[in-house]
């Protein structure tokens, strides 16, 4: 049988990759398509508690 | 196949009475994690696995886990009271969709609902990135929806994305 993949629980970010990542932590974009896209994931969950 | 409306779908937790034995998606990892692991798992509350029904048939499922980021060697300011460099995240550990319902909107549904989960859980346990570990195949789903791609994973088997959920505070 074949195992599936392992999860891995950490995500390191280093370098470029780092940098991207603080620099949306500190300066976050708010854009409409993030807007709407919650929107509906608000309204799914609503018809939809698990 | 036709699109499946979001309105006929439905998630509910997996327990010890789901009907997973005729579940199969195209990854046989996945399927052999949703049979063999998966309620085991969630017992050890390790990760909590969400199917999906359609017609009351297993359609799909997600599993989620807490996890971490960790970012090494950025200056910048530290968030008192907080250990430095350390991000609270959800996991989308798995997503995977039946191969005979591939392309009817279910993954995207899934996905969906697993974005109103983390707003709910980040209003009572503070988090706020979602990650996955993307198949190669399935990049293109998470570009699509925003998640940032770990470039320094690019070319690995599983490609990691993240994604900022920072709007679902305060903006209803």
């Amino acid at each position: 049988m074949v195992m599936a993949k392992q999860i891995d629980l950490k995500l390191v970010l280093e370098d470029e990759d780092a940098r991207i990542f603080m620099d949306g932590f500190n300066h976050p974009k708010v854009t409409q398509k993030k807007v709407d896209m919650f929107k509906k994931a608000r309204e799914i969950y609503r018809n939809n508690r698990a | 196949m036709d699109k499946i409306s979001g309105e006929d779908l439905r998630v509910r937790r997996l327990n010890n009475h789901s009907n997973i034995i005729n579940f199969c998606s195209v990854n046989d990892d996945l399927n052999n994690f949703l049979k063999d692991d998966a309620l085991l798992a969630q017992d050890n509350m390790t990760s909590i696995t969400y199917l999906c029904f359609w017609r009351r048939v297993v359609v799909g499922f997600a599993t989620l886990v807490a996890a971490t980021i960790e970012v090494k060697q950025v200056e910048g300011p530290r968030i008192d009271g907080y250990a430095p460099n350390t991000y609270p995240s959800i996991k989308l550990a798995r997503l995977a969709v039946d191969k005979n319902h591939t392309g009817r909107g279910i993954g995207p549904h899934l996905l969906f609902w697993v974005m109103g989960k983390f707003e709910k859980i980040s209003k009572e346990i503070g988090c706020r990135y979602l990650t996955v570990d993307s198949k190669r195949e399935s990049m293109w789903f998470y570009e699509k929806y925003d998640f940032i791609l770990v470039e320094k994973t690019r070319n690995k088997t599983h490609p990691t994305f993240y994604l900022d959920m920072y709007l679902t505070r305060g903006k209803k």
